[in-house]
This record gives structure tokens, sequence and C-alpha cells, in this order.
């Protein structure tokens, strides 16, 4: 009978003693914080008595703009943002530089985009960034945090697209145009010029926005799925399943598939125009965007009206 | 200041939160008090919007919370000491929340120094301890330098440091003019925490009292006596009108109502009756509690008046430096923290004073509205 057991002077109940008895000998108490020296991974308590709480919080205030630069400081302090960078680069730029010091395309073959088929691969990085973007945030609980430090919740939303999309669409820039200069001489020199017009724009301009378009598409999942692994099972499906299924099915509906699929969009903006129909690059990448502002908008209004 | 309405929040059938309405008002601590699932935390995050009440409303400064232009400004929370990714660092985690409230850098410095997490700023907060993770959250609710703080169960898990430092902080904060409201489902804790109390069972208000008044209203006084001559004792202790009853936890030992502890000894002394005991009590914040909220209490647990199950972590031992929840037999304070009418004690009652130290027979004023 666990009623029966507590004696009717408990002894041991340090909570409820003077701080003088508070503590046995060998731990610190917060008035010697001082004297302590922490193990690796422990802080001492500093004494309450002498907290100044108060101090420098200024006289700013809240709005887009600070939560943008919040966002901003998120994304980049985490592992999961360098890592997929890191793959980014190494898939965009690495596939460019072997490609186009092994195969041998024609002359009337388009340099540029035969260097940048690592992007095709980068996107899957791109697009899992995206989900873990918003993702994260529900998995560890941080979201609650971040709603309460600023509780309008689309600001939070756009804030994180904005940021998200402006990295991606920067280190898109910068790895393929590098990849694009590299490989194009790389090929000019081994194979000879090029006879095929190049559109340096369409290359790489085009496909740094594809790639944070396809990333937001990710966080448009991740902010309405709210699960990791549920958002870029969904993701994967959306990106490589017309492409896999697309030819098996009856032609007519097998071909509008595969034409309006974001894999079919990035070939157009990096492969170049071709005559194989469907819409064009610019269309394509349109269409792409208006996938992913359908689904996050979907995840807005989830985001709005649901707890948290 | 917190103030709620007819705060209602319902999950399908299951009303978790019914018609609260209270003030937290600045300057003092505020308990909040409830058994697990009693919807403390269904509250707290109401108060924070991050859950949309079902009925009511609760503003913060006269404003719901998601109006407030910079909120942690106003007010800081530590709802979830877990909320935050472990794959950042400390600083990094606080400058975020700094930067979304226009707060500048260096004060992520200062609440970092202020709960002695400068060491490990520049470490992930995935790698720290409960108590550190628990501090990391009270630095987030602190930048802002808000009025009014909030911590939901801020002592659970941690060690006697960690309980001992928390409480000081809280007491500071509100010396300081600050509004503190903290929930907890310990009432030891609370008893040597709060101020005021608000007492909630199943979502529905039980008590909303100052933690003196609480505990005078409700708590029920008696003596524990021990004698090697029980019988004859006990037989004069009733011819005077006293009640007794046997005390479950000593052998030997039994409890006298209705009789003060100097007529005890008194008529001890008078027919030469050795006494090995004669120590009064008073009931502690626990056992009014458990008395008042037994009929509130979702799931009762098999045993009369044991604790119910929803009691702390189910399987899991109590806290270090905790006395074992919900044991009804114990009473008062135990040695080494003032005693009753001691200055500062909460329940204020002199020892042996006939008049206070009657047994309290007035029913506590909410429990009508309760049935």
């Amino acid at each position: 009978m666990a009623q029966n057991t507590p004696p009717p002077m408990p002894q041991n109940q340090p909570h409820m003693m003077p701080p003088a008895q508070m503590a046995p000998p060998q731990q610190t108490l917060p008035q010697q914080g001082g004297q302590f020296v922490p193990p690796a991974q422990q802080a001492p308590y500093p004494p309450v008595h002498q907290m100044q709480l108060g101090g420098q919080v200024g006289g700013g205030n809240a709005g887009f703009g600070r939560v943008l630069l919040s966002e901003w400081t998120k994304i980049r302090t985490v592992r999961s943002t360098i890592w997929t960078l890191v793959v980014m680069v190494v898939l965009i730029l690495g596939l460019g530089v072997l490609l186009a010091g092994t195969v041998k395309p024609d002359t009337d073959d388009d340099y540029v985009s035969v260097s940048l088929i690592g992007v095709i691969v980068a996107q899957l990085a791109a697009a899992t960034l995206g989900v873990l973007t918003i993702s994260a945030e529900y998995t560890t609980g941080m979201i609650r945090t971040t709603l309460t430090a600023y509780p309008r919740r689309l600001q939070v939303l756009v804030a994180k697209g904005v940021v998200f999309a402006g990295l991606m669409f920067a280190v898109g820039v910068v790895t393929m145009g590098l990849t694009a200069m590299i490989g194009k001489s790389m090929l000019t020199s081994r194979i000879g010029d090029s006879t095929a017009d190049v559109d340096l724009l369409r290359s790489v301009v085009g496909g740094s926005l594809y790639l944070a378009v396809i990333g937001l598409f990710g966080l448009g999942l991740g902010v309405l799925l709210r699960h990791s692994a549920g958002a870029i099972t969904a993701l994967m499906g959306a990106i490589l399943l017309p492409m896999i299924i697309g030819p098996f099915l009856p032609q007519s509906v097998g071909e509008k598939v595969m034409q309006y699929s974001p894999m079919f969009a990035l070939g157009k903006l990096i492969g170049g125009g071709g005559d194989d129909g469907g819409p064009g690059p610019w269309p394509s990448l349109l269409l792409i965007a208006t996938y992913a502002t359908v689904v996050l908008i979907a995840g807005g209004i989830r985001l709005r009206s649901r707890d948290v | 200041m917190i103030e709620a309405r007819g705060l209602t929040k319902r999950y399908g059938t299951k009303l978790a939160v019914d018609q609260l309405s209270f003030q937290v008002r600045p300057g003092s601590v505020t308990g909040f008090l409830g058994p697990n699932g009693a919807g403390k935390s269904t509250t707290m995050r109401m108060i924070l919007g991050l859950d949309a009440p079902t009925g009511g409303n609760v503003t913060v400064n006269g404003r719901p919370y998601n109006h407030v232009q910079a909120p942690l400004r106003e007010m800081g929370a530590l709802l979830d000491a877990k909320a935050m990714h472990g794959g950042r660092t400390a600083y990094n985690h606080l400058l975020c929340l700094a930067q979304s409230n226009g707060i500048p850098n260096r004060r992520v410095d200062e609440v970092l120094g202020m709960v002695g997490l400068t060491q490990v700023a520049k470490k992930r907060a995935g790698g720290f301890s409960l108590g550190m993770g628990q501090r990391l959250g009270i630095a987030s609710a602190l930048l802002g330098d808000p009025g009014i703080l909030m911590f939901d169960e801020p002592v659970n898990g941690l060690d006697p440091e960690g309980i001992l430092w928390i409480r000081n902080l809280m007491k500071q904060l509100a010396s300081e003019g600050r509004t503190v409201f903290v929930s907890s489902h310990l009432m030891s804790e609370m008893e040597v925490t709060a101020d005021h109390l608000i007492v909630i069972g199943q979502g529905r208000m039980i008590a909303d009292t100052s933690m003196r008044d609480f505990i005078e209203t409700n708590s029920q006084s008696f003596t524990v006596v021990r004698s090697p001559q029980v019988d004859k004792l006990n037989t004069l202790l009733r011819g005077k009108g006293a009640t007794i009853t046997p005390d479950q936890a000593v052998a030997g030992a039994f409890r006298v109502h209705e009789l003060p502890p100097a007529a005890i000894g008194d008529l001890a002394a008078e027919h030469g009756i050795a006494l090995h005991e004669l120590s009064p009590r008073f009931d502690s914040l626990e056992e009014v509690y458990m008395r008042m909220t037994q009929h509130s209490v979702e799931y009762r647990a098999g045993l009369p008046g044991g604790p119910p199950p929803g009691w702390g972590p189910p399987g899991m031992a109590p806290p270090p430096g905790y006395p074992q929840q919900g044991g009804p037999q114990f009473a008062g304070p135990p040695p080494g923290y003032p005693q009753q009418g001691a200055p500062g004690a909460p329940w204020g009652a002199p020892v042996g004073a006939p008049g206070t130290g009657a047994p309290t027979l007035s029913k506590p004023q909410s429990n009508g509205s309760e049935g």
C-alpha cells in the first residue's frame, strides 16, 4: 500500500530544506558557482540574486524584415543546409566536369546542357532541403518556439520561402555558371567548337530558378504534411513518377503526364527547346511554379488554421 | 497581465479546457495547478496563440497574443525545453529568436550569461542535459526583458540544484514586479514557490485564490500522538469529544482531531500518561489538493485516496528531491522547512494556538460549483 509508506516526519526531502542543507557537500550551490569547474557538457547555475534580468533589448520592432533575417539565421545554422549545398555543388560541378572530360557529343550538341546534367540529380537535394526547412521545425518542436516569438504565421512561411528560394537561386547560378563555363571550354578543347545555339540565360538562370521553385514545392509539401519522411516521399513521387509511369500509360495521357512534369521542365530548361513537343522551357518553369504555389497556399491555409 | 474569459478548448467530444476565466497579475508568482491532463498546457498554448480556443478568449496586456507587435518584449514563455532544433548552437538558437523581434545580438550574450550557459554557447543544443536545455528555454523567455513570464512545468526532471535555481529565479522575477505564471503538477513545489494559485481539474476551475487562503480555508489540522498507554489515553480523549483515527504511517501512532495539542498534553499529564509524540499537523497543499480534486480527476486510481495514474509520469520514480507524490499521510512541513506559524510560513497558523489550530470545517468555496 503506497499510502502507508511515507513516515510521519519525512527526512529526505531536500527540496523543502533551506538552501544551506540543499545540496550534498560535493555539489556546488548556486551561490558558489564561480568555484565550480564544469565538465565538458555541463554548466553551473549562476547565482540568481546577482542576476540583472533587464538589459539592452533595444527599441526595435518585429516586422517582415526581422523575420526574414531570423529565417536566414536559421537556415544557415543547421548542418542539413550545409550538407545539402555541398551535395548539390559536388553533383553539379563534379558530374559536369566528369562528363565534359569523358563523353563525346556531336559538334551540333549544346555543350552547356551536356555539362549541366548533374542538376537533374541535384534537384532532389534542393527539394529535400525545401521540405526539411519547415518539417524539421515540426519534428523538433521548434515551430512552437518560432511561432511564439513571431505569431504571424503566414509571414514566417513567406520568409522561409524567400530565404530558401534566394539561397537556392544564388547557389544555383554560381555553381551552374561555373560548371557551364568549365564544361564548355573542356568540350571545346577536346572536340572542337559547337555549332549549337547556347542560351546561357535559359540554362543557368532558368536552371537555378527551377532549383528554387522545386525547393519551394518541397517547402509547400513540408508545411502541408508536417512530417519529413512523408513529405519527402511525396516529393520524390512527384518528381520521378511521371517519367517512370508515363511510358506505360496510353500514349495521349502518358505524353501529357510527362510533358507537364517537373523533370520535363528541367530538361527543357537546361537541355534546350528541342522539338519533342510539349510546353517550352519558360512556360514549363511557370507550370512548376504554379504547382509549388498551389501546394504552398494549401500548406499556408493549414499553417494558419491548425493548432501547432 | 494575462486575462482569460470563458476560455474553452474542445478536442472532438473531449472538453480539454472548460470555461476558464482568470487573471494573472503582476508582482507575484501565480501557480497553475492541476494533475496531468487537467488542461494546463492547453491553456498555456491558447495564451500563446498556438492553439485556437473553441470558445472565449485570452489576452496578454489587453491584446490577443498574436496581435502583439514584438511578443518577446511583452511575454516570455517556456513551454517545452525540447522545442528547439538540436543541431543549432545555443547562441544561434537565441539569435534567430532575437532577430525576429528586433532584439540586438548583444542581448543574446546577456541572457546566456544570466542562465550560466556562456561557456557552452557555441555547443549544439541537442547535446545539452535536461537542466541546460531548460535554462536555454528560460534564456529565450528572458530575451525581450518581458513583463510577463510563463513557464510550463519548469522543474520537471531537474535535480535539486536546478529546482532551487528555477524557484529563486521565479521569485526574483516576481519581486521585480513582473507577472510570473507557472504551471506544475507538483504540489510541494508550488507550496514553496507560488503566492497565488489557480487550480484546475478536468479543464474546470477549482480554485483561484491566494496560497495562504487556499491552505487556511481547505486545510484540516490534527495532532499526531504516540503513547505507550494508548488505550487509556484514547478513552480519556474520546471523553473530551475528540475523534481518533489510527495513523497509518507509523504503528502505534494515532491522529486526534478536534482537540488542540495543548489540551491533549494537559490531559495526559493530569493522568500521568507518558507521551512519546505530540505533534500538531496541517494538511499540506498536496493533501488539500488531492481532496479537492478527487472527484474531478479524470481517471481515478483503484486505491481510495491514492494518487491518480495521471499523477506524474507513469512508471517513473519522482524526480530526485521530491517526496512520494500523493502520500496522503504526509502532513505539514518536513524538518528543516519553516514550521507552521514561523514567519513566512505560507499557512501561517501559530503552533498550538487553539483558535487557528482547530480544524477548519468550512468547505472549500468552490466545491459547490464543482459538483
